[in-house]
C-alpha cells in the first residue's frame, strides 16, 4: 500500500477541495432553502415537522421490544440459571409505549456520525498509505453527515447532539480502541461501524414520521453502506456469503468465488466472514468483530443509546 | 492490496457522498418548496416534475398526502403505495430476467457468473419480498419496458465488460428509484423494506463497478440515491403493464 509522498499530496487536495466542495454546496443550500419563501412560520413548522407541532408523536411501542437489544460489544454471555419459584406472582404493569420524535432520531444519528469520527481520529495513525486516504476521506464524509442532520435538527426546532454517543463511546468503541493494535484491526473495526451505521439508519426509517426524511436518512445510509463494502474489498471479503451448498450428482467444478464465513484462528475463535455483500436485504443484526483474538459484536443503536 | 484499483474505489465513494449531499439539498429544498404549497408531498412531486422526471402513477399519491398528514404514519402500504410497489416488483424481475439472460450470453467467466447468479438471485428475492407486501397490487410479472431496453443492450453486447456494464448501470438505477420511492411512500413496512433492499442494489453497484475498472467520470453519473431528479427510473416512462 505504499505510494509517493507525491501522489499523497496530491490526493490530499483533492479531497480536501472536493470536501469543501460539498460543504459549501450543502451550506448555501440550507442557507437557501427557506429564504424568500412567505410561508408562516406556523405553517413552516407543521409542514416541516410533519404534524410534530400538532403533537403528532409517532407511537412505536412494538420497536421498543424488538430494537431494545443491548449494544452487545465486549459483553461476556454468561447464562444465568433459572431459579425455581412458587407461589403468586405479583401483578405488573406494563410500561407505556416510548414516542421517538424526529428530533431525537436524528440527534442519534449526528451523534453515530461523531462516533465514527472519533474512531478515525483515534486510529488512523495506524494506517499508511491508500487505507490512510480511504479512512480520511471517510472521516470527512461522516463529519459533513453529521452537520447536514444537525441542520435538519436545527430546521425541525431541536438542539442539535454535537457529541458522539457517550453509550457507544463508553460501551463499545473505547473497549473497542483498546483492542486495536494493527491497520488491518483499524480496517475491521471501521467496517464493521460503518455496517452498524447503514443498519442503524435503516432501522430508523420506518420510526421516522415525515417520508422526506426517511429519503434523507437513507441517501447517508447507503453511503455508510458502500463505505463498508470497500472497508470489505480493502480486507480481502468474499463478495457475497456461499448459498446454502446443494449436493451435485457428478464431479464438481472449483469456484474462485466460494467464501469462507469464518476463519478459526488458534485459540479457537472464529473470525467474522467479511462481505461486500450480505445478502439479498441489509440485514440489521450486530455486527461483529475479530479485535485481538477477541469477536465483539457490536449492535445498530436502539432506544437504550437514543439521545433524547 | 491493489493500490490502483483501492485509489479508483476510493475515488467513486468520494463522489458518492458529494452526490449525497448534494442530494439532501435536495431534500431541503423540496420541503421549502412544499411549505409554499402547504404540503410536503406534493411539493416533492411538483420539484420532481420541474426536473422533467414525470411519476405519472404517483400523481394519485400527492392527493392521498394531503389527508394523512395529520395521522401517524401507517404501517400498512396505502392506496397511493401500491402503483409504486408494483413498479418495484416488475423492477426487480426485470432485473432478475436481466441477469438470466447475461448468464445466457455465454460472455460471463466464473467469477462473474457468480456474482451475477447472485445477484439475479438477490433480485429474485426482492421482488417476492415486494410481491407479499403488495398483494393482489403486484403485477407478478418483469417490467416489459426495462425487459426491452436493457435486453436489447444486452442483445448487442459483445464483451464480459458490456455484459458487466449492463448490470452495473440497471443496479444504480435501481438504487436511484428506491431513494424517490422511500421519499413517497407512506407506509411504514413498505419504507422499511425498500430501507433494506436500497443498501444491497448500492453495494451490487460498488461490486459491479470495482469488476468493471470504470473510470471516475462514469462514477459521477450515477448512484444518487436520493436524488429522484436524475438516475431514477420513471414509472411512467417504464407501466408496468407495457
Amino acid at each position: 500500500m505504499d505510494i509517493s509522498r507525491d501522489e499523497l499530496r496530491r490526493e490530499r487536495r483533492a479531497l480536501d477541495k472536493a470536501n469543501d466542495r460539498a460543504m459549501r454546496s450543502h451550506a448555501t443550500v440550507l442557507a437557501a432553502a427557506f429564504e424568500g419563501d412567505d410561508t408562516s412560520a406556523p405553517d413552516r413548522a407543521d409542514l416541516v415537522l410533519g404534524g410534530l407541532a400538532r403533537r403528532r408523536f409517532l407511537t412505536i411501542g412494538g420497536f421498543s421490544v424488538a430494537t431494545a437489544a443491548v449494544l452487545a460489544a465486549c459483553g461476556s454471555s454468561k447464562t444465568v440459571e433459572a431459579v425455581p419459584q412458587a407461589g403468586v406472582a405479583p401483578s405488573t404493569t406494563a410500561l407505556a409505549d416510548r414516542t421517538y420524535s424526529d428530533v431525537i432520531l436524528l440527534r442519534t444519528a449526528a451523534s453515530l456520525e461523531r462516533n465514527a469520527l472519533a474512531t478515525y481520529d483515534a486510529a488512523v495513525g495506524l494506517l499508511s498509505g491508500a487505507a490512510r486516504d480511504v479512512a480520511r476521506t471517510f472521516r470527512s464524509h461522516h463529519e459533513a453527515h453529521a452537520m447536514a442532520l444537525d441542520a435538519q435538527v436545527t430546521k425541525l426546532g431541536g438542539q442539535p447532539f454535537t457529541a458522539p454517543n457517550p453509550v457507544v463511546a463508553e460501551k463499545v468503541l473505547t473497549p473497542a480502541l483498546a483492542l486495536v493494535k494493527t491497520d488491518k484491526d483499524v480496517l475491521q473495526l471501521a467496517h464493521a461501524l460503518e455496517n452498524v451505521a447503514a443498519h442503524t439508519y435503516q432501522l430508523l426509517v420506518p420510526i421516522l414520521s415525515v417520508p422526506a426524511l426517511r429519503g434523507v436518512v437513507m441517501s447517508i445510509g447507503a453511503v455508510e453502506a458502500r463505505h463498508a463494502t470497500v472497508l470489505a474489498k480493502v480486507l480481502g471479503g468474499a463478495p457475497f456469503p456461499a448459498a446454502p451448498s446443494i449436493p451435485a450428482a457428478g464431479p464438481t467444478t472449483s469456484s474462485t468465488v466460494a467464501p469462507a464465513t469464518t476463519t478459526t484462528l488458534a485459540g479457537g475463535v472464529a473470525a467474522p466472514g467479511v462481505f461486500l455483500v450480505p445478502g439479498a436485504f441489509e440485514p440489521v443484526a450486530a455486527s461483529p468483530v475479530l479485535l485481538d483474538g477477541q469477536v465483539l459484536s457490536i449492535a445498530p443503536l436502539g432506544p437504550n443509546s437514543f439521545m433524547y | 492490496m491493489d493500490v490502483t484499483r483501492l485509489r479508483r474505489l476510493l475515488r467513486e465513494v468520494d463522489e458518492e457522498h458529494r452526490d449525497t449531499l448534494r442530494s439532501v439539498s435536495d431534500e431541503m429544498e423540496a420541503v421549502a418548496h412544499a411549505a409554499s404549497r402547504r404540503t410536503f408531498l406534493r411539493g416533492s412531486l411538483a420539484a420532481g416534475g420541474a426536473a422533467a422526471l414525470v411519476l405519472g402513477p404517483l400523481a394519485s399519491a400527492a392527493a392521498a398526502a394531503d389527508a394523512t398528514t395529520t395521522t401517524a404514519a401507517p404501517k400498512q402500504p396505502q392506496s397511493a403505495d401500491l402503483p409504486l410497489l408494483g413498479f418495484a416488483q416488475s423492477l426487480e424481475l426485470a432485473a432478475a430476467a436481466v441477469y438470466a439472460a447475461a448468464l445466457a450470453s455465454g460472455k460471463l467467466t466464473d467469477v462473474p457468473k457468480a456474482v451475477a447468479t447472485t445477484f439475479g438471485r438477490h433480485h429474485t428475492e426482492h421482488a417476492e419480498a415486494i410481491g407479499g407486501l403488495a398483494g393482489k397490487a403486484a403485477p407478478g410479472v418483469a417490467n416489459p419496458g426495462l425487459l426491452k431496453a436493457f435486453g436489447d443492450r444486452l442483445g448487442r453486447a459483445k464483451t464480459e465488460s458490456d455484459v458487466l456494464g449492463i448490470a452495473f448501470d440497471l443496479e444504480n438505477a435501481a438504487a436511484a428509484t428506491y431513494g424517490y420511492a422511500l421519499g413517497v411512500l407512506f407506509g411504514t413496512n413498505a419504507a422499511a423494506l425498500v430501507a433494506s433492499i436500497l443498501p444491497i442494489e448500492a453495494r451490487h453497484a460498488v461490486v459491479l463497478g470495482d469488476a468493471l475498472g470504470r473510470p471516475f467520470a462514469d462514477y459521477a453519473l450515477v448512484t444518487e440515491p436520493n436524488d429522484f431528479r436524475s438516475g431514477a427510473l420513471d414509472p411512467s416512462k417504464y407501466p408496468v403493464g407495457g
